[in-house]
């Protein structure tokens, strides 16, 4: 019995190992390990939130960080101004929904004024430099640089009965949190890539004036794709909150850059993609800026140009379509029994 | 009538490519569409889709004027547009394929009558699109725009660069759509042959003007063959 020719059966074995590391991951490495996974994990939500819109939809942005930030700011100031049980869900709604509100006014001034290609990233490029800005500038509101302190941290369950805290101080509270959320953000993810919607976007991708003569509303579709990957963009700005810090840096260019470097990375499209990406780059400029204080930068640079060279569909495409098939035949000389050979008769 | 063209006027940048176009489709009716390279056939199904922008004059389906209407809701009245090259998505299977031709409609199930027209598409539901070959693909792309049912078919160059043994079968499946389903067909063709085997009725274009007209058995005259559309 081969019991790895059964793919689905494959796939469970492999999701609950992985699970199961996670889940033992802050456990067997400790705090510390444990905050740094939680935050590549708040990246990984915030990557495949861009995904979303560019892998799977074509429509690239340059900043997906103002959603982001967005999340961030706006649960940090609604939990400094409103100290009231039951906070943190007013937060998490208004993280949510900020961005989105913002994404359908975008999607429906350019999509619909039928801004494309070049001139819309450019537009995301200048949307994200306003709020960069605002940030800075609006100092007795948001801290300025220095950033956004003094606010209660997150509560979840139900106030006065029984409380979970993500402190800052509360490393498995939020790290569990986070697992979980992130969990329940790609199975969500999933499920709308595959449904017809997510079919459809997905053939807007391949070609937006094909899709539209099929009968699609590709000016629609484009804003509702965004205006998703808005919100899942703004839960990571909130699940940010025990992780990081509150500061216009996670508004800005570089950083909306660093989540396209993620997605390109693992691979766009992919969904799982993001994840590998945002973990996989985070460790790389963790360690590596320890280790070589003054090249870290330019050495992850280089990473990012072999992996577009070589590599275009990312980690987790170079791992479907190279590593899986050379897996695939090794376990298959192995475990099937080889015919007897019969020796040809060779005539004289 | 199910489509009527009236003095339809197309520039390309400052280009004009159709001038004061004038024809109409009956309901149920093969009318082709013939001309040479670069006359404006395919500016004028593009014009009728909508995904060429006009500049004078109406299209009407079945008495409503779609001269302005975007192309997604061209396509939810009633009309399956197949252009040259097939132009379907190469990374989608079959079945993907097909299903995204009932865009707009809850039920995404693909009608019988489908595999029915095309049984070489039967065994290949799980291909993904770009590994068909070229008849294949063309079969999948007529599949995907009969799909949602529509009321007029609209086919730019179906027959280009697929085999002549898949041309033929290509010829009896859109009979077969239109006798039995009634389903009117604008036809736009190089290959004569091909549009006399199936055309009621016959345009001829020329530089962007209807030049002739009659139906498929009168224009089958050599002369008015050779004059326009011999090469």
């Amino acid at each position: 019995m081969n019991v790895f020719r059964n793919a689905s059966w494959k796939r469970l074995v492999v999701t609950i190992v992985v699970l199961v590391a996670f889940g033992l991951f802050p456990l067997v490495f400790g705090e510390y390990q444990g905050e740094l996974m939680a935050k590549f994990l708040v990246f990984g939500i915030l990557a495949l939130s861009l995904d979303l819109i560019w892998g799977y939809t074509g429509v690239i942005n340059f900043s997906q960080a103002t959603f982001f930030g967005l999340g961030a700011y706006g649960a940090a100031l609604t939990l400094k101004h409103l100290t009231v049980p039951g906070a943190t869900y007013l937060a998490i709604l208004i993280a949510v929904c900020l961005p989105m509100f913002l994404a359908v006014v975008m999607g429906y001034l350019l999509i619909y004024g039928k801004v494309g290609g070049v001139y819309f990233a450019i537009v995301t490029v200048a949307v994200g430099t306003i709020f960069y800005s605002l940030s800075i500038v609006w100092i007795s509101f948001t801290g300025g640089l220095n950033g956004f302190y003094g606010f209660p941290p997150l509560k979840l369950g139900i106030p006065s009965v029984f409380e979970l805290t993500l402190g800052k101080a509360n490393v498995l509270n939020y790290y569990y949190v986070i697992l979980v959320a992130s969990a329940c953000v790609y199975l969500l993810a999933r499920r709308v890539i595959r449904s017809p919607f997510g079919r459809a976007l997905q053939a807007v991708r391949a070609n937006a004036s094909r899709a539209e003569f099929v009968g699609y509303d590709v000016a629609g579709m484009k804003v509702i794709a965004l205006t998703l990957s808005a919100g899942i963009a703004g839960l990571s700005g909130v699940l940010y909150l025990p992780v990081g810090v509150v500061s216009p840096e996670i508004l800005g260019l570089l950083f909306s850059t660093n989540v396209l470097v993620w997605v390109a990375v693992g691979g766009r499209g992919t969904l799982i993609g993001p994840f590998v990406g945002a973990l996989v780059v985070g460790y790389l400029q963790t360690f590596l800026s320890d280790v070589l204080v003054s090249v870290w930068l330019l050495i992850v640079g280089v990473f990012f140009v072999f992996v577009v060279l070589f590599w275009p569909d990312g980690i987790v495409g170079f791992v479907r379509q190279k590593v899986y098939p050379a897996l695939s035949r090794r376990l298959h000389q192995v475990t099937e029994r080889k015919p007897d050979s019969v020796k040809p008769q060779v005539p004289v | 009538m199910i489509l009527e063209v009236k003095n339809l006027d197309v520039y390309r940048g400052p280009n004009h490519i159709l001038h004061n176009v004038n024809f109409s489709v009956k309901e149920g009716q093969i009318v082709a569409l013939l001309g040479r390279n670069g006359m404006g056939k395919t500016t004028l199904l593009r014009s009728i889709i909508g995904l060429t922008p006009t500049h004078g004059g109406s299209v009407i389906l079945q008495g409503k004027d779609v001269t302005h209407v975007p192309p997604h809701k061209i396509a939810a009245l009633g009309v399956g547009y197949v252009p040259q090259g097939r132009e379907i998505f190469p990374f989608h299977t079959v079945e993907e394929n097909l299903r995204l031709g009932r865009s707009g409609l809850k039920d995404k199930t693909i009608p019988h009558e489908t595999y029915d027209y095309f049984s070489l598409l039967r065994e290949r539901t799980k291909q993904k699109g770009g590994t068909l070959s070229g008849g294949e693909q063309q079969m999948l792309a007529i599949g995907r725009a009969l799909a949602r049912r529509p009321r007029l078919l609209l086919l730019d160059e179906p027959s280009e660069g697929i085999q002549p043994n898949i041309v033929q079968v290509l010829c009896q499946i859109i009979k077969r759509i239109n006798e039995e389903q009634g389903v009117a067909v604008l036809l736009v063709e190089q290959n004569v042959d091909f549009a006399f085997s199936m055309a009621h009725y016959c345009y001829v274009i020329e530089k962007g003007e209807i030049c002739s007209q009659g139906p498929a058995d009168g224009i089958r005259n050599d002369e008015i063959i050779r004059t326009y559309l011999a090469v």
